[in-house]
């Protein structure tokens, strides 16, 4: 199947039109920063970091996040087509996605629990333990996509 | 100018270290990853409320996100440098890392009128009235330059000599 992939005219065009790989990455890494940026800002700030930066800001600078992550989800998949094979034998590649995923799903949660909380609160609401653990653990999330992405060159 | 650090750079003894130890590249572009994420996320935040967007912000507690711009600019820095130390003669040369430093030094100079022209003014702004021009401009160029300095660099691998 990814053999297939590789064989379609998007890969080809992806893997050897001679500006199309560089500008995704280029593409690629724009859309990296808004989305670990802006959620590391987020869970910084959960974690008790800036206090006086309201958290409701977070919710519309979410949607700011998604986008770029869409971004990253369109360049990425075509970057992967060029080569497939090799990526999804990749095991720095495998970690990188599964922590991607995980992040993209805390990040609904925190999302959910951000809204209730400060539905109950208004504008400063107490942030619960367990709701600082997912920003810890999203936090984790995305350094482990960089570190991991970054070595599918290496490993 | 360039070619001059490059051959302070190319004789050094850090050149050789950098090169000899294997594992250290990778470890650098990682550390450089998180810097520009923290770098462009922070600014993200603080050049979008500048810009007049995200009301529901307070503008001055925006700029608490402050110290971890500079903390992301300087773990760049400092590694930035060592790329440079370790590989001279392909940076010095390379027109993406030449137009990313330019774009570097204009970022700074947009931070400096930030800080001369635009800080000043927004000390005590209220919340509700439009910010001026000269603000939303700084925060504009900000983001512009910065978006424009992560794509340089990630074309460096890819463009030839200037």
């Amino acid at each position: 199947m990814f053999l297939w992939l590789e064989s379609t005219p998007i890969a080809m065009w992806v893997g050897l039109s001679l500006w199309a790989y560089p500008m995704l990455l280029a593409v690629h890494i724009v859309g990296l920063a808004v989305v670990v940026g802006i959620f590391s800002m987020r869970d910084l700030r959960l974690l008790g970091m800036f206090s006086g930066l309201q958290l409701s800001a977070f919710l519309p600078l979410s949607r700011l996040a998604w986008v770029g992550f869409i971004i990253n989800a369109i360049s990425g998949i075509l970057l992967f087509t060029s080569q497939a094979v090799t990526f999804v034998n990749n095991t720095p590649f495998l970690i990188k996605i599964v922590a991607i995923l995980s992040g993209m799903a805390l990040a609904g949660v925190i999302q959910t629990r951000l809204r209730n909380e400060l539905a109950l609160a208004g504008g400063y609401a107490e942030i619960s333990d367990s709701t600082r653990s997912i920003a810890m653990a999203s936090l984790v999330c995305w350094l482990t996509a960089i570190i991991a992405g970054r070595l599918i060159a290496y490993l | 100018m360039l070619d001059f650090l490059a051959r302070v750079a190319i004789d050094s003894s850090l050149n050789q270290t950098i090169q000899a130890a294997y594992w250290l590249w990778p470890v650098l572009e990682i550390i450089h990853f998180v810097g520009l994420s923290l770098l462009l996320g922070g600014l993200i935040v603080i050049d979008l409320r500048m810009a007049g967007h995200f009301h529901g912000l307070d503008l001055q507690a925006t700029h608490k996100l402050l110290p971890l711009v500079f903390l992301g600019f300087g773990l760049n820095l400092v590694t930035g440098v060592l790329f440079f130390y370790g590989d001279p003669m392909r940076y010095s040369i390379n027109i993406g890392f030449q137009i990313k430093m330019i774009l570097v030094i204009i970022a700074g100079l947009n931070a400096l009128l930030y800080y001369w022209k635009v800080r000043p003014l927004l000390i005590g702004w209220d919340s509700d009235t439009s910010l001026p021009g000269i603000a939303r401009g700084v925060a504009y160029t900000s983001l512009f330059v910065w978006t424009g300095v992560l794509l340089c660099g990630r074309l460096i691998p890819y463009v030839g000599t200037g």
